[in-house]
């Protein structure tokens, strides 16, 4: 074989051998990605399952809201009405199904407040409302205007409060 | 290999995305986003007492307990040489804007698990010099290298996929309509370039506005109606603020929607309830003032362009409350039906700055090579009933390979037809034929009983090798097709449109074939199980089996689906009676029957493992003929 064919062969070889550790360099990275990939969706689906309710959830919280101002609203007079009570057990056994789910109702009154789980709505002295008694100092929650509930430990919605 | 994130820094909302396999994607914020802002976080910084930094949502909560060392919309001080004093400390507006492209820096990195280090800015077409400049300057002080500034209205074209080229230019409307502002724009696009020709706005109007309404409206109902002024207490005022928001969401896809606020307040009288229905026409008529005004900039914006609302091909949605229909209706009305779809409102600014992001990082220049297809169409093959099974779906990446087992109609059926087909249609006549071959040899047995293996193998270039095995004796067969790309586009886009238009009629079809092959099935089966259990079988269960297969047999070819189901029923009822007699016991729940037919699937269920073939075609007509006693349908 004349040499300079020799040579171009040889070359083509070098390339060839190049090129194909090339793709299979790629075709490990993308069986990698892949696999990486796969075990990263077993990581999400962990999460998924236990934040799969969590939208039912938050749709069913101003539910509780209402029941939250019913009981508010309780006169001292239907203290012993059977029916009344009847109802406030109703309340407890949505409070337990609450509690089931992973949901818990956020801390406020007295708490020092703490925007990673509190939102502030108002400061006392702008509603023109006599101070508390309290003594906290200042940041110390004093009204709660809306619950707050955190889900497997995550806030889903801030407690909505009256700072002083 | 680091990616270029994009970033949306919004005067009221910041968000973050990046593309992963060509689709972008928001990055979510670390302590949570807006409640009804979609994916982003609110734009604000904050100083504690105790001297801690707080970025987004926690800043925001923290607001009105904080305002002296709390900072909002610090955008609007771009570019100016004003000052925030912050419990004795000065900083910049560029500062200010630092803390949150730091804190998107820190939550992009820890959710993409690979340092961020460049990025794609989106500005107001409107920002002038000394207002880019500033931007940019933020991303230095971020530690961040803001690569490219990209106009907003051009982000969001982008995210519409506008940037494919065309023969002429085009002119583009966007139309920003956020919480608080609204921004107009109109833009040239040619020769691969977004030019501005013309801007204008409002910075006082927006979703907020339409909420106010909304809210006064209700409350001044129920001064009407209870007599109670509800604006007197924040507590109230919240619950309705939230519930308004809520109802005006509901209201873009329903028509009418219930206000519903129980122990809204008390008085001496005792505990006040708030229930209201608002319909779609009450929220527009109090909406529509706020609407009208954004004829106002549109107006301004065309003209200043110099061109009419004729001359306008492409009018792009941006922001929250363009969802309502009243603001679509509103656009329509003055431009024609131009409206791009496809994209959500609250993500196509960030989602047009991971594009440009991707674009200068030469994401989408990929080794050609590695350039994959997807199959347009699905492919399968034809299965008793003249029904299409489904083997590789549309969209699939390919190369890919696939395979099922599929069995025999008929008893001793030896061979097997591939009918192989292209497309959406439940009915394998309605779908295009790509070839076919037969399978023999295959061991005489019971239908029902053999494994037929069917594979099928699409190459990158899109030939087809579909391969039928049989697993007992390992025969095999096979076709290869070349032309399953041999479609064109439009072809394409035919085929599936009448899938969906014939989509109802065409469930219907195969719903009442699956009850037919379900029919036969049972009948076979209760023929078998009479046949094995001869004289065991007390004469009159006998006759109440044969006749009601006689009235299946009746009524499963004709197209009334309940009275099938009905007769399916009937027999699988009263066949168990066998197996009582034979047992001497009462029937007990499930399908008992006697001399277990070989079909091992039980009446009622649809054989999802082992499917049943075409017999081969010398054998006669396509289905049905399988029992001896059967006359061959035409």
């Amino acid at each position: 074989m004349p040499d300079e064919e020799l040579k171009k062969l040889q070359e083509e070889v070098e390339l060839v051998k190049q090129q194909a550790e090339e793709y299979l360099n790629g075709w490990k990275r993308t069986k990698a990605d892949y696999l990486n990939r796969e075990r990263e969706i077993d990581k999400e689906k962990i999460e998924w399952i236990k934040f799969a309710n969590l939208e039912l959830i938050l749709n069913f919280l101003p539910i509780m809201d209402s029941f939250d101002q019913s009981v508010k609203n309780l006169t001292d007079d239907l203290e012993d009405n059977e029916w009344a009570n009847g109802v406030l057990k109703i309340k407890d056994q949505f409070e337990s199904f609450l509690k089931a789910q992973g949901v818990e109702k956020i801390k406020t009154l007295g708490e020092k407040f703490d925007p990673m789980f509190h939102e502030a709505v108002a400061r006392e002295e702008d509603l023109s409302r006599q101070s508390s008694e309290s003594d906290g100092g200042k940041d110390e929650i004093v009204e709660e205007i809306q619950s707050g509930y955190t889900m497997h430990g995550r806030v889903i919605r801030p407690a909505k409060v009256v700072v002083k | 290999m680091s990616k270029i994130i994009g970033i949306d820094l919004g005067t009221s909302n910041s968000a973050a995305s990046y593309m992963e396999a060509g689709k972008s994607k928001i990055i979510p914020s670390a302590e949570g986003t807006t409640l009804v802002g979609g994916k982003a976080f609110p734009s604000y910084v904050a100083f504690t007492k105790e001297g801690e930094l707080l970025v987004g949502e926690p800043a925001r909560r923290q607001a009105v307990a904080n305002p002296e060392g709390t900072i909002l919309a610090a955008k609007r001080k771009m570019g100016t040489d004003f000052k925030y004093n912050i419990f004795g400390k000065e900083y910049t507006p560029q500062q200010i804007s630092a803390f949150i492209l730091q804190k998107i820096k820190k939550d992009a990195e820890m959710y993409l698990g690979d340092k961020v280090e460049k990025a794609v800015v989106t500005v107001p077409a409107y920002f002038n010099d000394a207002q880019r400049q500033a931007t940019k300057d933020a991303g230095a002080i971020a530690g961040l290298e803001i690569v490219r500034l990209v106009n907003e209205p051009t982000a969001a074209s982008l995210a519409y996929g506008l940037d494919k080229v065309q023969e002429k230019d085009q002119q583009v409307l966007v139309f920003d309509l956020g919480g608080g502002t609204l921004d107009v724009t109109i833009m040239n696009f040619g020769q691969g370039v977004f030019e501005v020709r013309s801007t204008s706005g409002d910075t006082k109007l927006g979703g907020t506005d339409m909420d106010e309404n909304l809210i006064n409206y209700i409350i001044d109902e129920f001064k009407k109606e209870q007599g109670v002024d509800l604006k007197a207490d924040k507590m109230v005022t919240q619950r309705v603020k939230e519930a308004a928001e809520k109802a005006k969401i509901e209201l873009s896809s329903a028509l009418e929607t219930e206000i519903n606020l129980p122990f809204i307040t008390a008085t001496n009288e005792g505990p006040k309830h708030l229930l209201m229905k608002i319909t779609r026409a009450k929220l527009e008529e109090l909406v529509k003032p706020i609407v009208d005004r954004c004829r106002v900039s549109i107006e301004q914006a065309i003209s200043d362009a110099k061109l009419t609302p004729a001359n306008i091909e492409k009018v792009i949605l941006v922001g929250g409350p363009t969802r309502m229909p009243i603001v679509q209706k509103f656009i329509e009305n003055i431009f024609g039906p131009k409206i791009a779809r496809g994209v959500d409102p609250m993500e196509c600014v960030a989602m047009g700055a991971a594009i440009q992001g991707a674009i200068l990082a030469g994401e989408t220049e990929v080794k050609d090579v590695l350039l994959l297809d997807v199959t347009p169409l699905t492919l399968g093959i034809e299965t008793l009933g003249g029904v299409m099974t489904p083997i590789i779906d549309r969209n699939a990446t390919i190369p890919t390979t696939k395979s099922q087992v599929f069995s025999t109609a008929a008893d001793n059926q030896t061979s097997v037809e591939i009918h192989v087909l292209q497309g959406e249609r439940p009915m394998a006549g309605d779908n295009r034929t790509l070839g076919r071959f037969i399978l023999d040899g295959i061991p005489p047995s019971p239908r029902g009983i053999p494994q037929v293996e069917v594979g099928f193998d699409l190459d990158a270039n899109g030939i087809l090798t579909v391969t039928a095995k049989d697993k007992a004796t390992s025969k095999s067969q096979h076709i290869t097709i070349k032309d399953t790309s041999a479609l064109s586009k439009e072809e394409i886009e035919k085929m599936k449109k009448a899938a969906e238009q014939f989509a109802a009629e065409d469930r219907n079809k195969k719903e009442i074939i699956d009850l037919r092959n379900q029919s036969d099935t049972l009948i076979y089966t209760c023929e078998k199980s009479l046949k094995d259990g001869g004289d065991k079988i007390p004469a009159d269960v006998k006759k109440q089996v044969e006749d009601k297969v006689a009235e299946l047999k009746k009524v499963k070819d004709a197209n009334d689906i309940e009275v099938i189901k009905k007769a399916i029923q009937d027999l699988g009822d009263t066949v168990q009676k066998i197996g009582a007699a034979m047992y001497g016991s009462t029937p007990s729940t499930g399908s008992g029957q006697d001399g277990s037919p070989q079909g091992q699937q039980a009446p009622g269920a649809q054989p999802d493992q082992a499917q049943e073939e075409k017999p081969k075609a010398d054998q006669g007509p396509i289905e049905g003929e399988y029992t001896t006693e059967e006359k061959p349908k035409p």
